[in-house]
């Protein structure tokens, strides 16, 4: 669950991972700018086609699907509860009024999660968690900034299973973890807990010696194994995100392109 | 004398696949996604082991010895066959209710350890049990004196050395007074003499009447200590029986990739000169020497 | 010009709370190691074997703080005085836990980290890296994630990472102590090869006597802060009172060297298991009784 990153040679997994976080900043401003239906479905047509071109599993975009489901029938169906919207009814109940517009709105606005998760999720699934680091280094945070993001995120899994141990043993002590009211149960939990801090907290000390020996922090501008290379194809992409998102954004703002569930234009 | 401590037919076990929490057809996942085994981690065990018996595991990582140990306290469920403890099926059971007969100490001590106490840590497992304040009170003091831990027994047990922190995960499971004892490589790290005195206590244990069951790396405290040996190897039990016999079956102990110890391994390149292949110790090899020096001279 | 020098070594680490007195862990060490040499460090546990190898590179006591006194010189260099940083770049460690050593997601990025460090070119990185996977023969895994590799070749990757620094002193803290037998076996090729090429200095912390004796040129003898002893592992292991003292087991092959000594009057002071098989032989053949 951890390893989000599928390995591959495509396209979008070699194109530099600076050019890919521009494309996350650029397309979350145009998706949160936007209330368009329209806009939503092309953001996640595309997302969907670079995910099939980069032969990023499919069973990855379902999990995508699966997670955030929930989550936006929860919205869609609330905000046509709460909207009243404009025009003929196609249904009314009570102090229901489902209209073609509020459906329109509601779905737009919850397919922005959709939209957002799939942007983001593009971009995990083709970048190796070094080379995610390596392009925020790259874009000027500081490198141990970056690798305290690295380690956290290689980490994650082994204190994950580190849990899952501590959990057996305490267990076989006798521990109960499945009685009792939520209280009593987090409770439960807080000899796991303990253990785990204090076994992270050792790792944490035997880290912090390793990295100095080392030579972690050695004062001399810091180089890499594999530097980052920003090739005529990474150019195109970038300046193409800049100009389509900076249209985008101009026509928002001045138009109100976008902001309307169906039409485009007001 | 009748009960056996364990028994398991046809035990086998199975781990998920860990794709996204779900199971993948294996034609949708990427060579990154399959993981290491994809073969069950138990694959069909039968085993009896008698009470009061001191039985040592023995196998390489991921020949399925530590998955079958977590099967004797219900921490693992059979995906297929059956395991019974003192005659219960631990399907039926509860690793709670399990606890009570099989107490496991853990590898590593610190994922057992998070009291503020010596005294509060051991108390812990008396405490699950449901027991009375005096009682858990007696069941601490009788792990503390029996491991030595009272001059320590108000200290932090996080801050104190590695040794000291076996001894209170061990008086911890000890309290509990489960019957059979579960150990899973009690002496990794220890030196030589905190080795022979943790042994020793196992060793009393034994005569006391538990049933130790011993998961190890170190083939000398199989030898030297354990009457019967289990070998694991790719899921199966591939030799079960008295350890001296165990010890001498050369080809599948090279098979499951152990050796024995240096002893043994001396005994063996010297069979050639008439070396019984049940020399396991130090002892049994001097002895043999001796008597076959002598042997020779007459000759 | 020995490559490590140890004068009069004393340190006590920072008490854990304010107020409560600081034992003092090293009592007045001092030691010195010819270049080359394999020197092996053995002792109770808790003795500071491990506290005595990271004031080698520095980290005592720059990093863990507390109270020094006495001379630590290697290479030349003053260890109390340079930054731990600028020592990486001659003295290497291994630590123990394989685990809490990588944390890198792939195994070159891991080996590449301390090159990367000292801002090297990306093509000389690119060449120590390979060499490093070479020696410890974990080339065929190198854009694996360390998490899943065994504790063998986790070790192993371990020991790379701390090569590919090109140390003129290796350090290795108990390198397998956590390690199931198949693993063992796979670091004591790489400590064995190590030894063949000869290149850096070794020191080995160990409670396996038998791994000491394979490869150690000298044995240090850890008690109570102090080094009891210096001399070659048949020695050490010949010495039932210091191994007494000290807790430790001499090889299986030792005692009964001894043992056979004592009741057939031979001189067998065999320490290995291939010197014993041709002692013994020998022995039974007729020839004269001594290894």
């Amino acid at each position: 669950m951890y390893d989000l990153y599928q390995p591959g040679a495509s396209w979008l997994h070699r194109l530099d991972p600076r050019v890919k976080l521009l494309f996350v900043a650029g397309a979350s401003a145009t998706i949160l700018a936007s209330r368009n239906l329209w806009v939503m479905l092309a953001a996640l047509a595309a997302t969907h086609a670079a995910l099939w071109s980069a032969r990023i599993a499919w069973h990855r975009a379902a999990w995508v699907w699966r997670v955030t489901l929930p989550t936006m029938v929860l919205i869609a169906t609330l905000w046509v509860a709460l909207n009243p919207g404009a025009g003929p009814a196609l249904v009314s109940v009570w102090f229901l009024q489902v209209t073609v517009a509020n459906v329109a709105e509601g779905l737009a606005v919850a397919l922005r999660i959709g939209a957002l998760a799939f942007v983001v999720f593009t971009w995990l699934f083709s970048t190796d968690q070094a080379t995610l680091v390596r392009g925020l280094v790259a874009l000027g945070v500081p490198h141990p900034w970056g690798l305290t993001l690295a380690m956290a995120l290689r980490y994650l899994p082994t204190m994950a299973g580190v849990f899952r141990v501590i959990a057996d043993a305490q267990q076989a002590r006798a521990l109960d973890l499945s009685r009792g009211g939520p209280i009593a149960r987090a409770r439960a939990y807080l000899p796991i807990v303990v253990a785990m801090l204090i076994s992270a907290l050792r790792t944490a000390e035997n880290l912090s010696r390793a990295l100095e020996s080392r030579a972690f922090g050695a004062g001399v501008r810091r180089t890499y194994l594999r530097p980052l290379h920003f090739r005529p194809a990474d150019a195109a992409w970038a300046v193409g995100i800049v100009v389509v998102t900076g249209a985008f954004l101009w026509a928002r703002v001045a138009w109100d392109f976008g902001a309307q569930a169906l039409r485009l234009l007001p | 004398m009748g009960e056996p401590s364990i028994r398991a037919i046809g035990l086998a076990y199975h781990y998920d696949l860990p794709t996204h929490g779900r199971i993948h057809p294996q034609q949708d996942l990427a060579e990154s996604d399959l993981p290491a085994a994809i073969s069950p981690a138990l694959n069909g065990v039968n085993l009896t082991i008698a009470d009061n018996a001191y039985v040592a595991v023995i196998g390489q990582n991921g020949s399925g010895k530590t998955t079958l140990v977590k099967h004797f306290n219900g921490l693992l469920k059979p995906t297929a066959g059956r395991v019974w403890v003192e005659g219960t099926d631990t399907r039926d059971a509860t690793v709670g209710q399990l606890a009570r007969r099989v107490g496991y100490v853990f590898q590593n001590p610190d994922h057992q350890i998070f009291g503020a106490t010596v005294r509060e840590e051991v108390g812990f497992g008396p405490r699950n049990l449901g027991l009375t304040a005096a009682e858990v009170r007696e069941r601490t003091d009788e792990a503390l004196a029996a491991f030595d831990l009272m001059d320590c027994a108000d200290a932090p047990p996080a801050v104190l050395g590695y040794g000291l922190r076996r001894k209170v995960s061990l008086a911890g499971v000890f309290a509990m007074r489960p019957r059979i004892l579960i150990l899973d490589e009690p002496t990794a790290g220890l030196d030589a003499r905190s080795t022979a005195e943790l042994m020793a206590r196992v060793d009393a244990l034994h005569r006391d009447g538990h049933t130790i069951v011993l998961v190890t790396h170190d083939m000398r405290l199989a030898v030297r200590h354990c009457h019967e040996t289990l070998v694991m190897h790719e899921g199966l039990a591939l030799l079960h029986g008295p350890t001296r016999e165990v010890f001498c079956r050369a080809e599948e102990l090279a098979r499951a990739q152990l050796a024995p110890p240096q002893a043994a391994r001396l005994a063996r390149r010297l069979e050639p000169h008439g070396f019984p292949c049940d020399a396991l110790t130090v002892d049994d090899l001097v002895e043999a020497y001796v008597a076959l020096r002598a042997a020779r001279g007459r000759e | 010009m020995p490559a490590i020098e140890i004068d009069s070594l004393h340190y006590s680490y920072p008490p854990l709370w304010a107020g409560a007195a600081a034992a003092e862990v090293l009592k007045g060490i001092s030691l010195a190691v010819a270049p080359g040499e394999f020197l092996a460090l053995m002792g109770p546990t808790g003795v500071g074997k491990s506290t005595l190898l990271m004031a080698l590179n520095g980290i005592v006591p720059q990093s863990t703080g507390g109270v020094i006194r006495g001379r630590v010189t290697v290479l030349g260099v003053d260890a109390r005085g340079t930054p731990v940083a600028e020592l990486a770049r001659r003295v290497g460690i291994v630590y123990q836990d394989a685990e809490s050593q990588l944390f890198s997601t792939t195994v070159d990025d891991e080996v590449a980290f301390g090159p990367e460090n000292l801002g090297l070119d990306p093509h000389e990185i690119a060449e120590r890296v390979d060499w490093a996977l070479d020696v410890v023969d974990m080339a065929a895994h190198r854009r694996r994630a360390p998490s899943q590799l065994s504790g063998g070749q986790k070790q192993r990757v371990a020991i790379a990472a701390t090569l590919a620094m090109l140390p003129e002193v290796l350090i290795l803290d108990e390198p397998t102590a956590a390690l199931d037998p198949l693993g063992q076996r796979e670091v004591l090729a790489v400590i064995a090869r190590l030894c063949r090429e000869r290149r850096a200095t070794i020191i080995m912390a160990s409670h396996d006597a038998e791994q000491v004796a394979e490869f150690a040129d000298r044995v240090a003898v850890m008690i109570d802060g102090q080094i009891a002893r210096v001399d070659a592992p048949e020695r050490v292991f010949a010495d039932p009172a210091l191994l007494a003292a000290a807790g430790i087991e001499a090889p299986e092959v030792c005692d009964i060297a001894r043992a056979l000594n004592a009741r057939l009057g031979t001189r067998f002071a065999f320490a290995r298991l291939d010197e014993a098989v041709d002692a013994l032989t020998r022995d039974l053949a007729g020839t004269n009784g001594d290894g």
